[in-house]
């Protein structure tokens, strides 16, 4: 099955590890704007 | 996610570009006690200057391993050839974090002005640059996608 993927990165300067629910915040973000699911997201390093 | 911390400096050598790197990068990890996989140094011989980067799981070790090559003996105790002598250096001014996020957009129309949107939404707190959008070829094996980009 062919399909596309959409790759961008994400950054910031911070000064402190990110949490899990500023990552999820990210995730959500993108599921709300592209319409699509959790399933079809892969985050690097998380 | 990985977490980088950049800085740089401006040496004096005859050394190779090879040897200036390798022998800055073991300084660098022998005296920050980190892996030597976790740093990049890229020397250009032309300016005689040093970016090195350090990366990590988290933001923490890298404030402190700035705070430490902040501190003013840092350039002295480094354990590198005589033939390589540090003129400036400057220290990393901030941890930056980056997450590569890869979405199935295969249903998803105007995929460009979706990750715009993304940017704007996001905008207070984080940069978002597009990597491109590929054909690949999905296959399940489990309950995460993967993507094999052709």
């Amino acid at each position: 099955m062919t399909g596309i993927v959409a790759s961008f990165e994400v950054t910031a300067i911070v000064t402190k590890s990110l949490k899990e629910e500023e990552v999820d915040d990210i995730t959500e973000e993108v599921i709300r704007r592209m319409n699509v699911t959790e399933d079809d997201i892969e985050t690097s390093g998380t | 996610m990985t977490y980088t911390a950049s800085g740089s400096m401006i040496v004096s050598t005859g050394l190779s570009s090879d040897m200036v790197e390798a022998s800055i990068e073991e300084a660098f990890a022998k005296e920050l006690n980190i892996h030597p996989s976790t740093i990049e140094v890229l020397y250009d011989a032309s300016s005689g200057t040093v970016i090195f980067t350090i990366t990590s799981e988290d933001a923490e070790s890298l404030v402190d391993i700035g705070e430490t090559i902040d501190a003013d003996e840092f350039v002295s105790i480094l354990d590198i050839p005589d033939d390589i002598v540090i003129e400036s250096i400057t220290s990393p001014s901030g941890v930056i974090v980056n997450i590569d996020v890869s979405v199935d957009a295969s249903d998803v129309d105007d995929v460009d002005s979706r990750i715009s949107d993304i940017s704007n939404a996001l905008d207070d707190e984080y940069t978002v640059e597009s990597e491109g959008n590929f054909l690949s070829i999905l296959i399940s094996l489990g309950p995460q996608p993967y993507f094999y980009f052709v």
